[in-house]
C-alpha cells in the first residue's frame, strides 16, 4: 500500500550511513539480547523455588535479574543517543537538498504554494521522519532481534516448549507484518489537513495588519476554525484506523499467550515439561508482545513518515526547475539580446501571451530604460533576463549565448537584480546586506555607504552586527530601524556588493521620495557603470541617466532608441510622457492614450 | 486563584476548562483508558490462578476454563481501549484545536500591537501553533495516566499483600523513594527540551524567511550561502535535540533499572517463604507492571515543565487575561469542531459620521514622529509626504492604532479616541497598508473578507479603486483565485484590488499608505479623480507630484 518512492527515499536516506546502522544495530541486539536471559534467569529462579532451594543460589539469581535490567537499561541509553544523533544526521541532510530544491524552483512552484505549505514540507514533514529514523525504526529492528532471540533460547533452553514459542512468535510477526500498513491512507489525510490549517493560519498571520484593520479577524478565525474542524475528522479516522490495526494486533497477543499456556499444559500433561518451564514460554511471548505493543502506539508514526516521504518525494518530483545548462559566459561587460523571444506563461487560463515575439539588444555597458504601463510585459522581460522563467518562444542571448546553456552559478554571479520587495532576513544587518555569503567589513561598509545607508549604520548599536527583526508584517516601523524605503536601499547595496555584469533594476527606487532618491542616484550611477542595465521604472525622471529608452504596450515594443533622441524628438511618446510627466497630472488622459 | 493550591495547579485548572469545550468525548475518553490501566490486574491475577492450578492439578479440574477466561479478559481489553481511544482523541483535537484558533484571534484581533504582542515572526508563530497545544493538553494525560494507574498498584498492592506482605514491601517500598527521586531530575528535562523548542524555531524561522525570499535568494545567486546559514541551524538544532530526546531515555530507564532490582528483591523474598510457581508469575508480572509508576511520576513532573515551556510560548501571542475576564487561551467559541455549527462572524460596530479628524501632539519615539499636528476635515485629501525613514508610515499606523502612541492623542469628531485600534475599524476606516496582503481564496472573498457587502456595492468599489477593468479581463471574474498571497496578480492589481477592499467598506475615512507606489502615473491620476468624485476623506502618505497636486493640505515630514 505504500508507494515504493516513499520507501526508496528513506533507503536512499540510509544508505551512505550503513556503518553507523550497523554498529547502531549491534548495540541494539546487546540491549534486546539481555531481557531475554532476564526470562531464563526467571525460569531458574521459579524452579529453584519450586526445588526449596537454600538462600545462596536463590539471591545469586535474582540478583543477576536485577543486573540483566540495569544492564539493558543503560544499553537503551546508548542505543537512543546513537540513533538520535544518526537520524538528526540523515534527516538534516534531507531538509538541506529540500531547502535547496524549493529554493532552485521556478515562479509557477512558488506561485502554487504558500511558504507555509512549504516550511511544513521542508521542516514538519521531515521532522516527522527524524521521529521515525530515530525511535521506530530502532525499536522494529528490536523487536526482530528479540524475536529470533526467543525462539532461539526457548530452542536451546526448553526444546519440548520450541512448537508453542514459535507459532506464538509466527502469529505475533504475521499479523503485525499484515496490519501495519492499515492507516497509511489515513495519516496521508491528517497531515495534510494539518498543512492546511498551517498554511491558512500562515497567510492571516503574514497580513494580521490587514486583517485587524479590516475589522476581519473574526474572517481569518473562522477559515482557521474550517481547517481544524478537518483535521478533528482526520484524526477521528486516522485514529480509528490505526486503533483497528492495534485491536487486531492485541487479539493476536490474546492468541499467541494463550496459546503458548495451553500448548505449555499438554507438554506438561504429557510430562516433557514442568511448570517453570510453561511459565518461562509465556515471558519469552509476553516480551515480544510488550515490544509490540509499545511498538504499536509508534506505528502510525511510520505511517506518517511514509506519508511525509511520499509528500516530500512528490514535492521534488515534480522537477519544476527552470531549465539550465552548464556553460560559462565570457568575461568582460555583456550584450544582450532578445532573439524573437515570445512568452506565454503556463498557468494563463487564457493562454495571453505576457509577450509577443520581440527583437530586443542592448549593447555591452548601455543603461537601457524600460516603460509601459502596468501588465505591459516590463516584468516578464525582466524574468526573462533573469532566467525566473523561460521564453515560450525564441531566445534570449547574454554575450552571445544562449541563456538556458549557462550554468545556475555563473548565470546568478554576472546577472542581479534588484527588485520591488525587499526580503530581510532574521539576522544581522551583515547577514542581511552580504546574504550570508563572507565578506569583509570593508566590503560591506563601502557597499552601505554608496547607496547612503552610513549614517544610520552609525547609529546601529552594534553596527554590522546589529540583529534585523524580517517580520515582514513590519512593513516599516516596526523593523528595526528599518524602513520600506531603506530596505530598498539595503537592496542596491546587496547587489552593489556583488560586482555583477548585467544588473535588472525592477521598480527598485519606487518606495524611496525624491530626496533620497536624488541622494542614491550616484550609488545607482556606480552600480550600473560599465554593466549592462535595464531599468524599469513608472517615473521617468529615474531614467534620466539611461542610455536607450524602450516602451513597452500590452507585450510588444511600441518605441525603442537613443535616450536622446527620443527626448529630441517631441513627437516621439518618450518626450511626450516627459513634458506630461513633469508638468503634473492632467494631461492624464492623453497618456492613457499614448500607452493603451 | 490566590490560595498556594490554585497557584500550584494553575495549569491543571486552565486545561480542565479547555477540555470541558468538548468535554463528554474527552471524560468517556478518558474513563476508558482509566479501566485500560486497571485491566492487567485481571489478567495478571487470572495468569497467576492458570499457573497455580496447572501446578496443583494439572490440566484437570477447571484449567481449560481459566485459560478460556484469560483469552475473554484479553480480547475485552483490545475492545475497550479501541472504543475509548477513538473518542479520547477527538476530545484532545477539539481542545487543541480551540487553543489554535483563539490563539489566531487574539493575533489578529483589531488591538494591533497595543493589545496583542506581535514581536513574534510569523515562522515561530506556527511551530508554536503547531506543537504547543499538543504539550499543553498532554498534561491532563499525565494525571490520567497516573491516576490510572495508582488505582492499578493499590490493586496490586491488595492481591499481593494477601500472598506474602513482607515479599510486596520488598519491592513497592523502594520504588516510591525512587518516584519522589524522580522529581528533582525533572528541571534538566526542562531546560534541555526549552533550549531544544528555541533552536527549533531558529530553524523554522531561518527557513520560513528564506522560502519567502526564494526569489530574492535565486536574483542574487545566493541559495549556497543561504543553505550553509540551514546548515548551521540545523547542526545547533540537532544537538539541543539529541540532548533532549537522551536525556528523556536516561529517566526512563533508570527507572526501568530501579524498578527491576526490586523486582528481583521482591522475588528473593518471595522465594524464601515458600511461594509456589503460579505465585512466583503473579508476583512477577504485577510488580512489572507496577514498574510504570516512578515512571509516571517522573513524566507527570516532566509534563508539568512541558507545559510550563509551552504555555509561556502560546502566552506571550495572547493578550493579558483581566481579572473579570475568562482565560483567552482556553475561552469556548462556536466552532464547526464535531457539530459546532459555522464560526462567529465579524462583528460591525455603528457608522459614527466623520466630521473632523485631529491629531495633536501625536509623538511615536524613534521613528521620527513627534509632536504632530494635523486636521482632516470630512471630504479632504490631506497627504503626509517626507524622506525615507521619516515616519510616514509610522504616522498611518499609530492613528488607526497599529502603533502605540508615546505622547498626544487623536480625535474624531472632537472626541478623542482611547483604544484606536477596537475604533480604526470599518466602518469608521480602512487602512491600505503600504505593501497590502491579500489571500489564497477568490477575488470576492478577498474583497469582503467575510463582511456583508452586497454584489453592487463591490461592483462600486471595483470601479472606484480602478480595478474593473483588470476584472473584467479575469476569466473567472470575482470567483478567479488569486493564489498564495495574490501572486496570481500584478503588483499594480494587488494595490488596486487591496484598495478596492478598503473602498468596499465605505469607510468614513481612508488611510492609504503609499498606495500608488506600482501604479503608474494615469493609473494614479484616474484612481484620485474617482475617490475625490465619490467624496472620500482621505489619509495618505505619498511622495508622488500627482498626489500633492490634488491634495488640500501636504504635511511635509523631516
Amino acid at each position: 500500500m505504500t508507494a515504493s518512492s516513499p520507501n526508496r527515499l528513506l533507503a536512499s536516506l540510509l544508505r551512505p550511513h550503513r556503518r553507523s546502522v550497523a554498529a547502531y544495530a549491534a548495540a541494539l541486539a546487546v540491549a534486546t539480547a539481555l531481557p531475554l536471559a532476564g526470562a531464563l534467569l526467571l525460569a531458574r529462579f521459579a524452579r529453584l523455588a519450586a526445588e526449596g532451594s537454600t538462600l545462596g543460589p536463590l539471591a545469586a539469581t535474582g540478583a543477576a535479574f536485577a543486573l540483566t535490567g540495569l544492564g539493558s537499561s543503560a544499553t537503551t541509553v546508548l542505543v537512543t543517543w546513537r540513533g538520535t544523533v544518526l537520524a538528526w544526521q540523515i534527516t538534516n541532510g534531507l531538509r538541506h537538498d529540500l531547502a535547496d530544491y524549493v529554493l532552485r524552483a521556478d515562479l509557477a512552484f512558488h506561485r502554487d504554494r504558500t511558504p507555509g505549505e512549504l516550511v511544513t514540507r521542508v521542516d514538519g514533514d521531515i521532522n516527522l521522519m527524524t521521529q521515525f529514523l530515530a525511535t521506530v525504526v530502532a525499536q522494529v529492528l528490536a523487536i526482530a532481534v528479540l524475536a529470533a532471540g526467543t525462539v532461539a533460547v526457548a530452542g536451546v533452553a526448553e526444546p519440548a516448549l520450541l512448537p508453542g514459542v514459535a507459532a506464538g512468535i509466527a502469529l505475533l510477526g504475521t499479523v503485525t507484518w499484515l496490519v501495519r500498513n492499515v492507516s497509511v491512507t489515513e495519516t496521508v489525510i491528517e497531515r495534510a489537513a494539518e498543512a492546511a490549517a498551517m498554511s491558512e493560519a500562515e497567510q492571516y498571520l503574514a497580513g494580521a495588519d490587514d486583517v485587524a484593520t479590516l475589522g476581519a479577524g473574526a474572517f481569518g478565525s473562522a477559515r482557521l476554525a474550517d481547517r481544524v474542524a478537518d483535521m478533528v475528522i482526520a484524526t477521528r479516522e486516522r485514529t480509528r484506523a490505526q486503533m483497528r490495526m492495534q485491536g487486531d494486533i492485541r487479539i493476536a497477543v490474546a492468541g499467541a499467550l494463550v496459546g503458548v499456556v495451553a500448548y505449555g499444559a499438554f507438554a506438561f500433561s504429557r510430562g516433557w515439561v514442568d511448570v517453570a518451564a510453561v511459565l518461562f514460554g509465556f515471558r519469552l511471548v509476553q516480551l515480544v508482545a510488550d515490544k509490540i505493543d509499545h511498538l504499536s502506539w509508534r506505528l502510525t508514526e511510520v505511517q506518517g513518515a511514509s506519508g511525509a516521504a511520499q509528500r516530500v518525494a512528490e514535492l521534488v518530483g515534480e522537477q519544476r526547475l527552470v531549465a539550465a545548462g552548464t556553460g560559462t559566459l565570457p568575461p568582460g561587460p555583456l550584450a544582450v539580446r532578445f532573439d524573437g523571444v515570445g512568452l506565454v506563461y503556463d498557468d494563463d487560463e487564457g493562454n495571453n501571451a505576457a509577450l509577443h515575439p520581440l527583437d530586443l539588444t542592448l549593447e555591452p555597458g548601455r543603461l537601457v530604460g524600460v516603460i509601459g504601463r502596468t501588465g505591459s510585459g516590463k516584468t516578464s522581460l525582466a524574468r526573462l533576463l533573469l532566467r525566473l522563467v523561460s521564453p515560450t518562444g525564441g531566445q534570449v542571448l547574454v554575450g552571445g549565448m544562449d541563456l538556458a546553456g549557462v550554468s545556475d552559478d555563473d548565470l546568478r554571479r554576472r546577472i542581479t537584480a534588484v527588485p520591488q520587495d525587499v526580503q530581510l532576513f532574521p539576522g544581522t544587518v551583515r547577514d542581511n546586506v552580504s546574504l550570508f555569503r563572507p565578506a569583509s567589513d570593508d566590503e560591506l561598509m563601502a557597499a552601505l555607504d554608496d547607496v547612503g545607508l552610513a549614517p544610520w549604520l552609525q547609529g546601529l548599536p552594534d553596527g554590522l552586527d546589529t540583529r534585523l527583526a524580517a517580520d515582514d508584517r513590519d512593513d516599516d516601523g516596526a523593523r528595526v530601524g528599518l524602513s520600506a524605503g531603506q530596505a530598498q536601499l539595503l537592496a542596491l547595496a546587496r547587489a552593489l556588493l556583488r560586482q555583477p555584469d548585467v544588473v535588472v533594476l525592477d521598480e527598485a527606487t519606487s518606495r524611496i521620495d525624491p530626496a533620497t532618491q536624488a541622494a542614491i542616484g550616484a550609488a545607482v550611477a556606480r552600480l550600473v557603470a560599465g554593466r549592462t542595465a535595464i531599468v524599469i521604472a513608472h517615473r521617468l525622471a529615474t531614467l534620466d541617466a539611461c542610455d536607450d529608452i524602450v516602451v513597452l504596450a500590452n507585450g510588444r515594443i511600441v518605441e525603442q532608441g537613443p535616450r536622446s533622441a527620443l527626448a529630441a524628438d517631441p513627437a516621439s511618446r518618450y518626450s511626450r510622457l516627459r513634458a506630461m510627466g513633469e508638468g503634473i497630472a492632467d494631461q492624464a488622459a492623453e497618456e492613457s492614450e499614448l500607452l493603451a | 486563584m490566590t490560595t498556594p493550591l490554585a497557584r500550584i495547579f494553575h495549569g491543571e485548572r486552565r486545561m480542565l476548562h479547555l477540555v470541558g469545550y468538548r468535554g463528554r468525548w474527552y471524560w468517556l475518553g478518558s474513563a476508558g483508558w482509566t479501566v485500560w490501566f486497571v485491566t492487567p490486574l485481571a489478567t495478571g491475577w487470572l495468569v497467576g490462578r492458570v499457573f497455580g492450578r496447572l501446578q496443583s492439578s494439572g490440566t484437570g479440574g477447571r484449567f481449560w476454563f481459566l485459560l478460556g477466561c484469560l483469552l475473554a479478559a484479553y480480547i475485552a481489553t483490545a475492545l475497550l481501549i479501541r472504543i475509548a481511544h477513538v473518542t479520547y482523541m477527538q476530545g484532545v483535537e477539539s481542545a487543541k484545536g480551540l487553543m489554535r484558533v483563539n490563539t489566531l484571534n487574539a493575533q489578529l484581533a483589531s488591538g494591533g500591537a497595543e493589545a496583542g504582542p506581535r514581536s513574534v515572526p510569523v515562522g515561530d508563530i506556527l511551530v508554536r501553533l503547531r506543537d504547543d497545544p499538543f504539550d499543553m493538553v498532554f498534561l491532563l494525560d499525565n494525571w490520567i495516566d497516573l491516576f490510572g494507574l495508582l488505582f492499578y498498584s493499590a490493586g496490586t498492592v491488595a492481591v499481593l499483600w494477601q500472598i506474602d506482605p513482607w515479599a510486596t514491601l520488598a519491592g513497592v517500598g523502594p520504588m516510591v523513594v525512587v518516584g519522589v527521586a524522580n522529581r528533582f531530575v525533572g528541571t534538566l528535562a526542562r531546560r534541555y527540551r526549552a533550549r531544544a523548542r528555541e533552536s527549533a524555531s531558529a530553524v523554522s524561522d531561518f527557513l520560513t524567511a528564506a522560502i519567502t525570499a526564494s526569489l530574492t535568494v535565486k536574483v542574487a545567486g545566493a541559495q549556497r550561502d543561504v543553505l550553509r546559514r540551514l546548515d548551521t541551524l540545523n547542526d545547533r538544532r540537532a544537538g539541543t535535540a539529541v540532548l533532549d530526546q537522551t536525556w528523556n531515555e536516561v529517566l526512563w530507564s533508570a527507572n526501568t533499572a530501579m524498578a527491576d532490582l526490586f523486582v528481583g528483591l521482591a522475588l528473593v523474598v518471595a522465594a524464601r517463604r515458600g511461594l509456589d510457581t503460579g505465585q512466583i508469575a503473579l508476583f512477577a508480572t504485577l510488580l512489572t507492571g507496577m514498574v510504570w509508576v516512578p515512571m509516571r511520576i517522573s513524566a507527570l513532573v516532566v509534563g508539568r515543565r512541558r507545559y510550563q515551556v509551552s504555555a509561556g510560548r502560546m502566552d506571550v501571542l495572547l493578550p493579558e487575561p483581566d481579572a473579570g475576564r475568562p482565560d483567552p487561551m482556553t475561552v469556548h467559541r462556536q466552532l464547526p469542531i464535531l457539530g459546532g455549527g459555522p464560526a462567529d462572524a465579524p462583528i460591525r460596530p455603528d457608522r459614527i459620521p466623520l466630521e473632523r479628524l485631529e491629531l495633536r501632539d501625536v509623538t511615536v519615539a524613534g521613528r521620527g514622529v513627534e509632536g504632530v499636528e494635523l486636521t482632516v476635515e470630512r471630504g479632504q485629501l490631506v497627504v503626509v509626504a517626507g524622506p525615507v525613514g521619516a515616519g510616514k508610515t509610522s504616522l498611518l499606523r499609530a492613528v488607526v492604532g497599529l502603533l502605540p502612541l508615546d505622547r498626544g492623542e487623536v480625535l474624531w469628531n472632537g472626541g478623542p479616541i482611547a483604544d484606536r485600534a477596537a475604533f480604526f475599524v470599518p466602518p469608521q476606516c480602512a487602512f491600505v497598508a503600504q505593501v497590502p496582503r491579500l489571500f489564497a481564496e477568490s477575488l470576492a472573498d478577498n474583497l469582503r473578507l467575510g463582511h456583508r457587502i452586497g454584489d453592487d456595492e463591490l461592483a462600486d468599489a471595483i470601479a472606484l479603486a480602478a480595478f474593473d477593468d483588470d476584472v473584467a479581463g479575469f476569466p473567472a471574474g470575482l470567483g478567479t483565485r488569486i493564489g498564495a498571497r495574490g501572486v496570481r496578480l500584478s503588483g499594480g492589481q494587488a494595490q488596486r484590488a487591496a484598495a478596492a477592499r478598503a473602498l468596499a467598506q465605505r469607510p468614513e475615512l481612508l488611510v492609504l499608505d503609499d498606495l500608488t507606489s506600482a501604479l503608474d502615473a494615469e493609473t494614479e491620476q484616474a484612481l484620485w479623480d474617482r475617490l475625490a468624485a465619490a467624496g472620500f476623506t482621505v489619509l495618505a502618505a505619498s511622495n508622488r507630484p500627482v498626489a500633492l497636486a490634488r491634495a488640500d493640505t501636504v504635511l511635509q515630514l523631516r
